[in-house]
């Protein structure tokens, strides 16, 4: 006879994340995942203009807002056929680039972290699960005093991307048409100045520490893996067209080694368990609309369902480092963690070489007119997977405007067919040691750094 | 790592100009800090994006971690604390039987559909919503405190009527402190906590904030830029940006002072638009001017009210406050 157990809140992550399981013989036997809040950022853009939906999409997200400033930008300059200078592009990456950091380091450390370690003996660290703590006091005093580092680093990590974006989170150096962001030399040189410290602690102090706790967690590698399908738009352009970027666009189908192209029109959205409505059983994004119905009764989640040719795929920075050869390992929790360390260290060291690029005589922003019709898409990735805006403007207002997130792909409820969503495929096997103290559900679903608020937007 | 509450005074005092605190009030901390136990947080998260928790990170002076090892006891904050499920909502509500803690709200609260547009725990098998935990946790609160423009005023998913999100103090009839901005500047919220923690309210402009932070003057008044060029389009430095939507003349926030991340820039530093996010009617659309003309023929944006519903608390506090945005002087309950 299985039993429920019902982690409400799920906690150190974005949002709220509901996860219910059943368990039989100390094993995750079904599990259903929920998203508990909704919105309605795709609601109230219509009819406003277009380009301050690239402000108002950022604050979907405090964890993530530059990624919804970069798609929303993409999309509407997608719509106008317009390409921005080149210095707007380095500049986006850099600010980008300096929220994925943040990103990750919070993830690592302040996120993920406590759920191995036995935190200080205060709140917001007691109380705390007591079950399955292996690392000696040595070590487990290590990764506190890194706690409180990686706070400083990642505070540095924003100050940094401030230097650009004028502030984070949510920046506003973003516009249709570039950045609205004039570089100085001594903006880059402080930028440089803080880039050069978080490297150091990334490569010396994060990356071991993640070896640390994969080789006293081994079993993890194991644990989690899911369907194995992951998808990635790709992120950092590094020419004009995104022809070239630093982690490129493609798909993997169950863990292999050969990438797939990605066709946008294969993907759809569906709400058989969702609480809204639909005109149809699953619609692309470019079609999608969004009908809240918290009446539904089939429904657990308000979460939409995306699939990619009927099937789930898992998002994030794994997915990313494997399509682009970087990055092979294995799918499970501990290769999540790794993928996002590694990631880390590529990009802030792509950054340094960024830097450089920055053409101080060249303009950073191109005026354009907004299209009075037309439609774009608007690829990129957050930190935590895959980002889309695709937007449809008439009249020089927004008609159209839908968000496809990676939290969505990841951790999306049951779909019209009953398919589980990924993360709930992956807590299945999970061991459990103490009902009581669900540890481990907590390690599964915080490995894929939900952000629900970007998932339910 | 170990920092003793003395170091921390010592911080604190160090910087008590940046947060706008006189050294008398650091005095009646110390004593606070004497005691045994430190006062209790709650920090609840409603219809958000966490940008207000992640803009408190972000604190400087005194940073986090001493704000967390040495100043405050965090009950309840759903993204930093190691407790999860029953463990986690048995600390909150532990905390607020005990009473005497400072609420903070984070996010509005949607009201319509008997709340159920947000959930924030799970308790006895029922879904609690954030407008049944705000209530339930402000009753015996000491002071409440709404961290940014959605928990202040309904903010950006009160733009979309259908939940009928509501600020804090208009869902509770209640005065509570009001620290707008998306995000808040971490400054703001470590100062009013400190504060508050002192025994002394903010004074508060008549929507609630602390006039310390969010002047009477606005930011344009101040703005280095004021009598400058106005910008024809984006990309140039140091001209004014009024006429491409920049809304410093309607906003009272100090940034232009302050500035953000460590000082590092603001807004208008990078030559973008303010735009408004301290507001009681943020966002104010269109945040973007559309052309010269349209914008000599269209009023400046107004501090109007936008269309709410009726709040719709499923226990029905006693009437306070007649409308939301008037706020009474704040009165400390007693434990």
């Amino acid at each position: 006879m299985p039993t429920t157990i019902t982690l409400d809140p799920a906690t150190r992550l974005e949002g709220h994340l509901k996860v219910k399981v059943q368990s039989e013989a100390g094993q995750v036997v079904y599990a259903e995942s929920s998203g508990m809040m909704f919105r309605g950022f795709e609601n109230l853009l219509l009819g406003k203009d277009p380009r301050d939906a690239g402000h108002i999409t950022q604050r979907i997200c405090g964890v993530c807002p530059t990624n919804h400033a970069m798609a929303s930008c993409l999309a509407l300059e997608d719509a106008a056929g317009v390409t921005v200078p080149d210095n707007a592009r380095i500049i986006r990456n850099l600010i980008l680039g300096a929220d994925f950091i943040h990103s990750h380091v919070l993830h690592f450390y302040h996120l993920a972290l406590p759920s191995y370690i036995a935190g200080p003996p205060m709140p917001p660290w007691t109380p705390a699960y007591e079950v399955d703590l292996r690392l000696n006091a040595a070590d487990n005093q290590r990764l506190i005093d890194h706690y409180v580092q990686a706070l400083a680093i990642r505070r540095q990590a924003h100050e940094m991307g401030a230097i650009l974006g004028g502030k984070l989170p949510h920046n506003v150096a973003y516009e249709f048409g570039g950045v609205t962001t004039v570089p100085h030399p001594d903006m880059i040189t402080r930028f440089r100045h803080y880039l050069e410290a978080i490297i150091a602690f990334v490569d010396n102090v994060y990356m071991v520490d993640v070896d640390l706790l994969s080789q006293t967690y081994p079993d993890y590698y194991q644990i989690g893996r899911g369907y194995g399908h992951l998808l990635a738009f790709g992120v950092f352009d590094l020419n004009a067209d995104g022809s070239s970027k630093l982690l490129a666009r493609g798909r993997i189908v169950d863990g292999s080694a050969s990438v797939q192209s990605v066709d946008l029109a294969a993907i759809v959205e569906q709400t058989g368990y969702s609480w809204y409505d639909s005109p149809a059983a699953g619609l692309n994004p470019s079609q999608g609309v969004t009908q809240p119905n918290p009446d539904k009764a089939a429904a657990y989640s308000w979460l939409k369902a995306p699939r990619y040719a009927g099937a789930p795929y898992e998002v994030g920075a794994l997915a990313r480092l494997w399509v682009n050869g970087d990055y092979r390992r294995g799918i499970s929790v501990m290769d999540r963690h790794q993928a996002r360390a590694l990631e880390t260290s590529k990009i802030a060291h792509a950054m340094h070489d960024w830097l450089s690029q920055i053409n101080l005589a060249a303009s950073s922003y191109t005026p354009y007119q907004v299209p009075a019709t037309g439609s774009g898409i608007g690829l990129t990735e957050a930190p935590r997977g895959a980002l889309g805006h695709w937007l449809r403007v008439s009249n020089g207002a927004t008609a159209a405007y839908q968000v496809l997130t990676p939290t969505c792909w990841n951790f999306s409820p049951r779909d019209n067919a009953g398919t589980p969503g990924p993360v709930e495929q992956a807590l299945l096997g999970t061991p459990l040691t103490d009902q009581a103290q669900p540890v481990e559900l907590l390690r599964v679903v915080q490995s894929y750094d939900p952000c629900l608020s970007c998932a339910v937007h | 790592m170990e920092i003793s509450r003395r170091d921390f005074l010592k911080y604190a005092i160090a910087s008590a100009a940046t947060l706008g605190l006189s050294g008398t009030q650091f005095a009646r901390i110390e004593r606070i800090m004497a005691g045994a136990t430190s006062p209790p947080i709650l920090w609840l998260s409603g219809a958000a994006c966490t940008g207000c928790s992640v803009s408190l990170l972000n604190a400087v002076n005194p940073t986090i971690d001493q704000v967390l090892l040495n100043t405050i006891s965090l009950k309840y904050h759903s993204t930093l604390m190691a407790a999860a499920g029953d463990l986690a909502v048995t600390a909150a509500r532990s905390t607020a039987q005990a009473g005497g803690h400072i609420l903070v709200v984070e996010g509005a609260v949607t009201t319509a559909s008997n709340g159920r547009y947000c959930y924030v725990w799970d308790e006895n098998g029922q879904p609690v919503t954030i407008a049944e935990a705000v209530n339930s946790l402000a009753a015996t609160a000491s002071y409440i405190i709404a961290v940014g423009t959605c928990a202040a005023y309904g903010g950006i998913p009160a733009a979309y009527p259908y939940t009928s999100a509501l600020g804090v103090g208009a869902f509770l009839r209640r005065p509570v402190v009001n620290l707008p901005g998306c995000p808040a500047h971490p400054d703001w919220i470590i100062g009013s906590l400190v504060q508050l923690l002192s025994g002394t309210i903010p004074a508060l402009d008549s929507h609630g904030r602390p006039l310390v932070y969010y002047k009477p003057k606005v930011i344009h008044e101040r703005c280095p830029r004021k009598e400058a060029e106005e910008a024809g389009h984006f990309g140039q430095d140091g001209l004014c940006l009024e006429e491409l939507g920049c809304k410093g003349p309607d906003t009272h926030a100090d940034c232009d002072l302050r500035l953000w991340n460590n000082r590092q820039n603001w807004c208008i530093g990078v030559n973008g638009l303010c735009i408004g996010c301290t507001e009681p009617n943020f966002p104010a659309f269109p945040l973007h001017a559309t052309s010269e003309e349209e914008e000599e023929e269209e009023p400046v944006p107004t501090a109007t009210p936008r269309p709410t519903a009726t709040p719709t608390p499923t226990s029905t506090p006693q009437p306070v406050a007649p409308s939301y945005h008037v706020y009474l002087p704040y009165i400390r309950k007693g434990r």
